[in-house]
Formats: C-alpha cells, sequence, structure tokens
C-alpha cells in the first residue's frame, strides 16, 4: 500500500502534539464565528449577555470592596481560608470535569473527524483538555474574579493579579486531569452515556451527604458545632493549606504576592506551572490508548451494544379516540425525565438540599423571616418557592430546548405551538408544584402549623409557582438551544443564571405582595388586605406567565430548522 | 346535442408558485413552480446544495418561503399550515429520534401528535412495525437503533397517520439492499393507492426505477421536469445519469481537470 501523495504520517512521540495550536486556533474561530458571525440576532445576545456579564463583575467588584475594607484577616487566618476556597474550586473542577470528558470527548460531533484524520489522538486529548480549562477558567474570573481583585487592591498589591492568575490556572489544571483520567479509564470498560448517569448520580449523592453532614452537625441555633469537621470549611482549610498538597502552595503563593514577597510566589507559581504542564501531557500521553478504545467503544453502543429492553406501556387497550396532543408531548417528555439518571440527578439535587434545609433545627420554618406579624406558612412557603424555582429551571426552562434537532417531530405534525407549550407547562407544573407542595407539606408539619394555614398557603404557592413555571416555559421557548450533544446543556448558562435572576426578582416581589396585607393590614379590615393581597397576586402570576408564554408562542412559531 | 361534461381538473397534490427561499446571503430556492398530482411519485434530483433539502423543509413548514407559495393538497403551507402538515408524512435524511422512547412509544407519540385514535393506533403499530422488521426491537430504547433502524422507524411515524402526500429527503440512505427494496415495494403501493411521494435523491437508478417524473434542480431552479424517459430524449442523452450531469453542467472532463490540478 503506498501513502497519499503529499500527506505526511501522522507524527510520534513529542511530534505528536503539534497539532494542538491548530486545533486550539479552530476552537478559538468557532466561538467567535458563534458570538459574533452568526447574524445580526446572535450579535445582539452576544451585546446582551457581555454588558451583562460585566455589570455582574463590577457589581461584584463593588461588594467585595466593601467586605474587604471591613477587615483583612491576618496570614494566619487568610492562608487557611484562601486554601479553602481554591480546595473548593478543585474539587468543583474534579467533579465536572468527568460531565466535561463525557461530552467533549466521547459525545461530541467533532472527535470523530479529528480521530479519523492523521492527527494524533494524544494532541485531541490536550486540545480538548485545554479548552475545558480555559472554559472553567473563564467561569472562575467571572465569579471569583472580583473578590481577588478587590483584595489585591485592598492589599496595594494589584500588580501581582497576572502571578495569581497563573497560579489558579496552573491549580485547576491538576483537578482537571484527574478527572479526565478516571473518566478516560471508567469509560474504556463502560459505555460513556453509564458513565455520564452514574457521574451525575454519584455528584448528587456526594454534594447532598456533605451538605447533611454539615447542616446536621450544627448546634440547634444554627451556629456551628465547635468540633471541627472534616466536611466543614476551616477543617477542610487546614488540610487543603498542607504544605505538600498544590492547593497549598497555590494559597502561599497568593499570600506572598499579596504581601511583596514576589520571589516565593514565583518560586510556588512556578512550581505549580511545572506540575500541571507535567499532568496535562501524562494524561494526554497515556490516556490516548485508553480514548481511543473508549471512543470505538461508545460508537460501538450507540449502533446497538448494550441494548436496553424496555417494558412498552404502549400496548393499546383498542379504545379510545385521539389522545390530547398536550398529554401525549406531556407524557414522552416524563418518559425522557425519567429514563436519564444525568437529568434526574440535576433536577433532584437543589430540591433535596431545601428539603434538608427546612427539616433541619433552627432552619427554614421558623428562623429568619417569620415574624410575629406574618403568619407561620409564609417562611415555609418562601423556601418551597425557591425549591420551585430551581425545578422550573431544570424542567420548564428547557422545555423546547431539549427537543433539541428533534424538534422537527413536532414542527412536522399539525400541532399549534401553543399546545407545545401547553405540554412543557403542564410538565414543569406538575414538578415544580409537587416538589413545593410537598416541602410546604413537610415543613408545616414539621412547624405543627394547622392544616387550614397550610392549605391556605398550598394554595398561594401554586399561583406563586405557575406564574413562575409560565415564566420559565415562556423564556425557555424565546431562545431555545437546540445543538447540544448531552441534554443537560440544552440551555445555556447565561439563559440558566438570567431566568433564576428573573425568577428571584418575581418571587420576592409575589412574596412582598402576599406579606403586605399583613405587615400594614388597613383600616377596612386585615380579611379585605388579604383578599386585595391575594388577587394582586393572582393578576401578577397570570401576566408574568402569560406575556412569556405569548412570547414562546411566536418564537416557537417562526424557529426554522 | 348535449356536450359531455368537461371533467375537473383534480386539484394537484403538491403545488408550487414561484416559490423562493434566500438566506442571508445566498438563494437556495430561487422562484420554483411546479404541480405534482395524486398518485404521482415524483423525483427530485440535484447535485449537493442544489436546493433539494430546502425545498422539502419549505413544504414541511419547517422554514418559511421568502417569497411565493407552496400547497400541500390545496393546503398552503404557511397560512394554513396545520391542515398542509396533517395531509403529510415527513422523512429527514438524518431523522433524529428520541433516544429514550422505545420504538413502540415513538410510533405511540407519531401517531398522537397526529390525532390518530387510540384503536387505530393499535390496529396499525404492531403490523407496522412487523412489516418494517422491527417487531423484535420494538420495546427497545431508540438510543440503540442502528441509522437503518432509524430511518425505518422515521418511515413508520411518517406513514401511521395515512398520510396523502409523502415527502421523503434521501430515503435510502442508511438502508441495507432489502430495506431500500422494501421501501420500493411500499412507496410503489402507496402510489398506487392514490397517495402521492415526493422524494429527493441521488441514486440515479432509484429515480429511473420509481419515479413518474422526476425534477432536475440545480442553483435553487428547477431546470428540467420530465418522465425519465422523456427527459432522456429530450437532453439526447443515453442514461438519465448522463441527462442529469448534462443538465447541472457537471458531465465531462472538465470538471475534474481543476480537481486534478489541485492534487497534483
Amino acid at each position: 500500500m503506498t501513502e497519499a501523495a503529499g500527506v505526511a504520517a501522522p507524527a510520534t512521540g513529542w511530534w505528536g502534539y503539534r497539532p494542538v495550536p491548530g486545533l486550539l486556533r479552530s476552537r478559538v474561530r468557532m466561538a467567535v464565528n458563534a458570538a459574533l458571525r452568526a447574524g445580526p440576532e446572535q450579535r445582539g445576545w452576544t451585546l446582551i449577555l457581555g454588558t451583562l456579564a460585566v455589570a455582574w463583575w463590577l457589581g461584584t467588584h463593588r461588594i467585595a470592596t466593601v467586605v474587604i475594607a471591613g477587615g483583612v484577616p491576618s496570614p494566619a487566618r487568610l492562608e487557611p481560608a484562601l486554601a479553602a476556597g481554591l480546595g473548593t474550586l478543585c474539587g468543583v473542577v474534579a467533579v465536572t470535569s468527568v460531565s466535561f470528558a463525557i461530552s467533549g470527548l466521547y459525545l461530541a460531533r467533532d472527535v470523530e473527524l479529528l480521530l479519523v484524520a492523521p492527527v494524533s489522538p494524544r494532541a485531541v486529548l490536550l486540545a480538548k483538555l485545554c479548552v475545558q480549562l480555559a472554559t472553567g477558567v473563564a467561569i472562575a474570573a467571572l465569579l471569583a474574579g472580583p473578590w481577588l481583585v478587590a483584595y489585591l487592591s485592598a492589599q496595594g498589591a494589584l500588580a501581582a493579579l497576572p502571578l495569581v492568575a497563573v497560579a489558579a490556572l496552573a491549580l485547576a489544571a491538576l483537578p482537571l486531569c484527574a478527572g479526565t483520567a478516571v473518566t478516560i479509564v471508567t469509560v474504556r470498560f463502560l459505555p460513556a452515556r453509564r458513565v455520564r448517569d452514574a457521574a451525575a448520580l454519584l455528584v448528587t449523592g456526594t454534594v447532598f451527604i456533605v451538605t447533611a453532614v454539615n447542616v446536621v452537625l450544627r448546634t440547634p441555633d444554627g451556629m456551628r458545632s465547635t468540633t471541627p469537621l472534616a466536611l466543614d470549611a476551616p477543617g477542610r482549610g487546614r488540610i487543603a493549606d498542607l504544605a505538600w498538597l498544590p492547593t497549598g502552595w497555590a494559597a502561599r503563593a497568593a499570600v506572598a504576592a499579596a504581601r511583596g514577597r514576589p520571589a516565593v510566589a514565583c518560586l510556588l507559581t512556578l512550581l505549580l506551572v511545572v506540575s500541571a504542564a507535567a499532568a496535562l501531557l501524562l494524561v494526554s500521553r497515556l490516556g490516548e490508548a485508553a480514548f481511543v478504545a473508549g471512543h470505538q467503544r461508545a460508537v460501538e453502543a450507540g449502533e446497538g451494544r448494550g441494548r436496553r429492553r424496555v417494558a412498552g406501556r404502549l400496548r393499546h387497550r383498542g379504545r379510545g379516540g385521539p389522545r390530547p396532543v398536550w398529554r401525549a408531548i406531556a407524557l414522552k417528555d416524563l418518559r425522557e425525565l425519567r429514563r436519564d439518571a444525568s437529568q434526574l440527578g440535576q433536577l433532584v439535587l437543589p430540591i433535596a438540599l431545601f428539603a434538608l434545609y427546612i427539616a433541619v433545627p433552627g432552619q427554614g420554618t421558623s428562623a429568619g423571616i417569620a415574624t410575629a406579624r406574618l403568619p407561620g406558612w409564609f417562611a415555609v412557603a418562601l423556601t418551597a418557592a425557591f425549591a420551585s424555582l430551581f425545578a422550573a429551571s431544570g424542567v420548564a426552562l428547557r422545555g423546547v430546548g431539549v427537543e433539541g434537532r428533534r424538534l422537527w417531530v413536532l414542527r412536522c405534525a399539525p400541532v399549534p405551538p401553543g399546545q407545545v407549550l401547553l405540554a412543557k407547562f403542564c410538565v414543569g407544573l406538575g414538578v415544580a408544584a409537587g416538589l413545593g407542595l410537598g416541602l410546604l407539606v413537610a415543613g408545616g408539619l414539621r412547624a405543627h402549623l394547622p392544616v387550614s394555614d397550610l392549605a391556605l398557603g398550598g394554595a398561594r404557592l401554586l399561583v406563586v409557582v405557575a406564574g413562575l413555571v409560565g415564566l420559565a416555559t415562556g423564556l425557555g421557548a424565546v431562545r431555545p438551544r437546540l445543538d447540544w450533544t448531552d441534554p443537560r446543556r440544552s440551555v445555556g448558562v447565561g439563559q440558566s443564571l438570567g431566568f433564576l435572576g428573573i425568577g428571584s426578582l418575581y418571587l420576592a416581589v409575589c412574596f412582598t405582595v402576599l406579606a403586605l396585607p399583613y405587615a400594614h393590614p388597613s383600616s377596612a379590615g386585615a380579611a379585605q388586605a388579604v383578599t386585595w393581597g391575594d388577587a394582586a397576586l393572582v393578576v401578577l402570576a397570570a401576566g408574568s406567565a402569560t406575556l412569556a408564554l405569548r412570547a414562546g408562542v411566536a418564537r416557537l412559531g417562526a424557529i426554522e430548522l | 346535442m348535449t356536450s359531455a361534461p368537461v371533467p375537473l381538473r383534480p386539484e394537484p397534490a403538491i403545488r408550487l408558485r414561484g416559490l423562493t427561499k434566500i438566506f442571508a446571503d445566498r438563494v437556495a430556492v430561487n422562484c420554483m413552480n411546479l404541480e405534482v398530482a395524486e398518485g404521482e411519485l415524483f423525483g427530485f434530483l440535484g447535485p449537493n446544495g442544489a436546493g433539494k433539502t430546502t425545498t422539502i423543509k419549505l413544504l414541511t413548514g419547517l422554514l418559511r418561503p421568502t417569497l411565493g407559495s407552496a400547497e400541500l393538497c390545496g393546503h398552503d403551507v404557511v397560512t394554513d399550515s396545520l391542515r398542509a402538515r396533517a395531509v403529510a408524512g415527513y422523512v429527514p435524511d438524518q431523522p433524529a429520534l428520541y433516544d429514550k422512547l422505545t420504538g413502540r412509544e415513538m410510533l405511540g407519540l407519531s401517531a398522537d401528535l397526529y390525532g390518530v385514535p387510540r384503536r387505530v393506533q393499535a390496529a396499525r403499530i404492531g403490523p407496522l412495525l412487523g412489516a418494517l422488521g422491527l417487531e423484535e426491537h420494538a420495546d427497545r430504547l431508540v438510543q440503540a437503533y442502528s441509522r437503518g433502524m432509524r430511518q425505518k422507524l422515521a418511515l413508520g411515524a411518517a406513514l401511521l397517520h395515512d398520510p396523502r402526500v409523502l415527502l421523503l429527503d434521501e430515503p435510502t440512505v442508511g438502508l441495507d439492499p432489502a430495506g431500500a427494496r422494501q421501501l420500493k415495494d411500499v412507496l410503489r403501493g402507496l402510489c398506487a393507492d392514490g397517495r402521492t411521494v415526493f422524494l429527493s435523491t441521488h441514486v440515479l437508478e432509484v429515480a429511473e426505477l420509481l419515479c413518474d417524473r422526476v425534477g432536475v434542480v440545480h442553483q435553487g431552479r428547477l431546470v428540467a421536469v420530465e418522465t425519465p424517459a422523456e427527459l432522456r430524449t429530450a437532453v439526447g442523452a443515453g442514461s438519465l445519469e448522463e441527462a442529469f450531469l448534462r443538465l447541472t453542467g457537471a458531465d465531462g472532463d472538465s470538471d475534474l481537470r481543476p480537481l486534478l490540478r489541485a492534487l497534483e
């Protein structure tokens, strides 16, 4: 056999990494094209999201400046605190790297193209790791960047920012490599989709258990136990600050940079950078064979291996007219949700945390905003409403987006867009209201609330949640993301955070409307004031939902596929 | 003497009038006029990027025409879109289906979307799965289906509501020879039964054997609409392939020379 004329044989050894800059360049080009060159509408969205990100950054920086001006801790306390923060960052990166690795290395559509090209798999692996690292660092810069800048400004050491940023970047590479390596090895033996589901459940369980242990071991007055806990922040800080752990190096480098000891900071940062580079090269070199084998396995699984037989419930009873379309779509959505463990885990986690919050003594039901003037159900309903906000974000907001490239099935059928959104609304309402009411009842029973109070609170919560779900369904339809490979990413991070912001504002207004008649009863009588409050709540909920749903229907009818 | 009544011209199953679709920087479909009669099997031929898939998407309502109109059985696909969609069945070239549903559930969903009564579904789904060779896999999740099986399932979903017009985009892609043969038989049977089939294909053999008429589309324009035999005669070609290549300007060595030069 002869080689193709003019085509170089795939490079081996270190030369195998030569395509990496080219792969990264094309990635950057794709991101720029997606943000700026995909038409005027996309440019508009890029501008809006960019403005929001800048506003968020500046606002958080302002808050951070005020908080830090209140008192900078001594180095003895600062280092463990920083190490704890960096330890948390490492944990988050390690856990999310599993999901990133599954999506980027096995489910992404470009992998097949790259692997059939004469490009060394190690180059593909390293390029993917770099992209994941850059994405993670961009998110960290948005969330933690303002605090870091404010702290360094307070210390008069803003010039040390690049050094600290490099240290944090290098530190994040280590858990990323660890998580990716574990994923590659696991996918060598198990199908990628199953690993994704298992990882999602593992994350859900871990976060729930860590939170539960920390919350349950608090004293009844809500303060932390005096006994140091392995999972509690101060204890974790002590462990993370150990001199032989990379988190300890990064914390010491940051403190040294801020306190004007550049030599120490540079040395520790260099140590981190060398470790990160070594980890990236090690994982990409040693992992390439397992990566290729795992990808082949993933392709085989997609083409028929690992089949799963599902008991067919659609055994027709042989009678009955047509099923209402919205019910058929809702049933389909529920089936998909039930059979996708990763989506289910993502949905359940925040709800479980809220349940924990309500169940623990000194939390939710009696503490905080429940005052003598407000009724007993108020605080529990507020907590339950925020749990419903996350459920609405997990189900209703992604209702249309989760259709993805399958949207043609609904668009080609004689189904009005309103019916589609009605189905999405019903599923969202069923999940969000069901969970919210469940939490309300659990919290109410725990606080020994009378049944009449619970019923009243439940009815009001239902109205609030209906408005919230309408808002989520409509907003999700206005800008669905249809090109995903992982259904959990059927809504962009920006849209998700945007909805959580709008939803929080909506809940704040709703509960203010509910609280006002109790806080300032009118001269005409408390009962009349409460009635007016309820009427205003219904108008608010119905108005918000109708506006969002109408926008969603208009957009859904105009989407071109 | 009374004159014989003039027979009413039957409503065409598909009618395109000046159908045009312009994307941001290019004209994908350029003022297309076409009528396809009921019971006709119409083949839509053209090179890659000629506008075949765009035309079919315009007919299904997945895209909106920039100018002109399209009708299915007399229903405008824009102004009367629900009725137009109700009479049509569509199979895309790469059907994305619901991976977490079983094959049987997928067909049930499709039937529900088209308003097929449940008693009719019960009578149709089982035999249809059997006819498509999917009975054994009916209760497995679609994510485990091969490409050919997905294609067959999509065809089943499109046939379940007994559409008057079937729109198929490259239907033989991904099918094994037995599946392709089965598809041809199904399409012939549908047309014999008065249904209309509009299919785009690259496989000229399929078009020649199967289609009553073919339309050749090139750079968004419909450049010829004839029966395969008439097309060959009109262009003076020995085969449909030759006629197609001449009509789309891809015949002869001239097109290969730049390619060969580039490879040198």
